[in-house]
């Protein structure tokens, strides 16, 4: 039954260390919630592990270890709150050329960058309130 | 002992080692083969090979030599091999994966779209979405000029740019529906030997997916990055990881790109 490991890519790096505490928790709560769904195996986020806002990895090996982990993954959720410039993005697009099974959580799709909008084989769902993501992944994964 | 006979027996490698550190066992216990019968004899030597094997065996997997990854002009530099064999992976592709993508290939070049291109020298990445609409005609014309100066410099032919292509009003509705859009930039990356970017601005924009495109297409990467623009986190040090990879930066317009690459000053 737990079938799928998941790659949850988001903006980190790009928001203000507030943001960056309040968006962490947030992970840390789906993260936990996202693993009591019997269909999940194994959840990779990669600002799950760092401590705080200024203690990013270095590119080098974040880019490393995100690149190693979405090729691992059979899942790949884009989380999209607000429009950023963020690695989250080239993450997107790397997993696409490699034809991973995708869903992406926004707001609204225009909010997505232009070619994301016309995803072949990308489930695209929006959310208000970070609560639901959950529901939308279980029903995904249905 | 003699320093003649340890130095001949390390250069022939472990065998030859096993085999001297036996011959002075056997000098040492002045053992001869002859004391004992020849099944005895034959019994040691036996052991003898299978141990020499046996230990040959561990020494080559522990201290094999590191062998060079590089792969369609991808090197990873400074990361453990354990890391680098994991980013490999990406490379392989199932059967079944790539069966898929052919057939969506394949069509997309039987259509009318495609059908005049087949291999693209470049492709050249820039955005335009985000911009506001004066700034768009402006990049176009300057966009141009760069895709000329690249022809020239380097000896190219076919460079895709969808940012210049989208003066041509044919083109530019092809461009207006991101499900269109996209086919052309995934087949057109996947086409091209090189893949180049333009980042004039921190803005949440396509050519980011597209370098992410770029980089599992194994395409050697160029950014031209604006003094002062931050790029996204993960692409910040690409050029420090990958060989086929290079940032230059620029101060305000894209002439100097135009400038560095007719002096050729650039890497592509």
């Amino acid at each position: 039954m737990k079938s799928h490991s998941l790659f949850i890519a988001l903006p980190m790096s790009s928001v203000t260390p507030q943001e960056y505490l309040d968006l962490k928790k947030k992970i840390k709560k789906l993260v936990i919630d996202l693993n009591g769904l019997p269909q999940i195996k194994k959840i990779y986020v990669a600002g799950e592990i760092l401590e705080s806002g200024s203690k990013f990895d270095t590119p080098a090996e974040s880019a490393l270890h995100d690149l190693g982990a979405i090729t691992d993954c059979d899942l790949f959720i884009f989380i999209y709150p607000t429009p950023s410039p963020s690695s989250a993005i080239f993450e997107a697009g790397y997993a696409y050329a490699l034809q991973k099974k995708s869903l992406y959580l926004t707001r609204s799709e225009l909010q997505l960058p232009f070619l994301m909008r016309g995803l072949h084989r990308v489930t695209c769902a929006s959310f208000s309130a970070w609560e639901e993501i959950v529901s939308i992944v279980q029903n995904f994964l249905k | 002992m003699d320093s003649r006979f340890i130095r001949s027996v390390i250069a022939l490698g472990v065998p030859g080692l096993a085999l001297g550190v036996f011959y002075l066992l056997l000098k040492a216990f002045n053992f001869q083969f002859s004391q004992i019968s020849p099944t005895w004899t034959a019994a040691i030597i036996v052991l003898f090979l299978l141990i020499v094997f046996a230990i040959t065996l561990v020494v080559l997997n522990l201290w094999r030599p590191v062998r060079n990854e590089r792969q369609n002009h991808v090197t990873l530099s400074n990361e453990p091999l354990k890391e680098k064999t994991k980013l490999n992976v990406v490379r392989d592709v199932s059967d079944e994966e790539f069966n898929e993508l052919l057939d969506e290939i394949e069509q997309c070049l039987k259509s009318e779209i495609l059908s005049k291109h087949e291999l693209y020298d470049a492709y050249i990445s820039c955005p335009m979405a985000s911009c506001e609409p004066v700034q768009r005609e402006q990049l176009k014309s300057e966009l141009s000029r760069i895709v000329i100066s690249i022809q020239k410099a380097f000896k190219l032919g076919e460079i895709e740019c969808p940012a210049v292509m989208q003066t041509d009003t044919a083109e530019h509705d092809k461009f207006d529906d991101p499900k269109k859009a996209l086919k052309l930039c995934f087949k057109r990356i996947l086409y091209s030997k090189r893949f180049i970017m333009i980042y004039p601005q921190k803005l949440p924009t396509s050519s980011i997916f597209e370098v992410g495109l770029a980089m599992a297409f194994c395409k050697p990467i160029t950014i031209f990055l604006k003094k002062g623009v931050e790029l996204p986190f993960l692409i910040q040090k690409i050029d420090h990881r990958l060989d086929s990879a290079h940032i230059y930066r620029y101060e305000n317009s894209l002439s100097e790109i135009e400038s560095k690459i007719a002096k050729k000053e650039v890497a592509l």
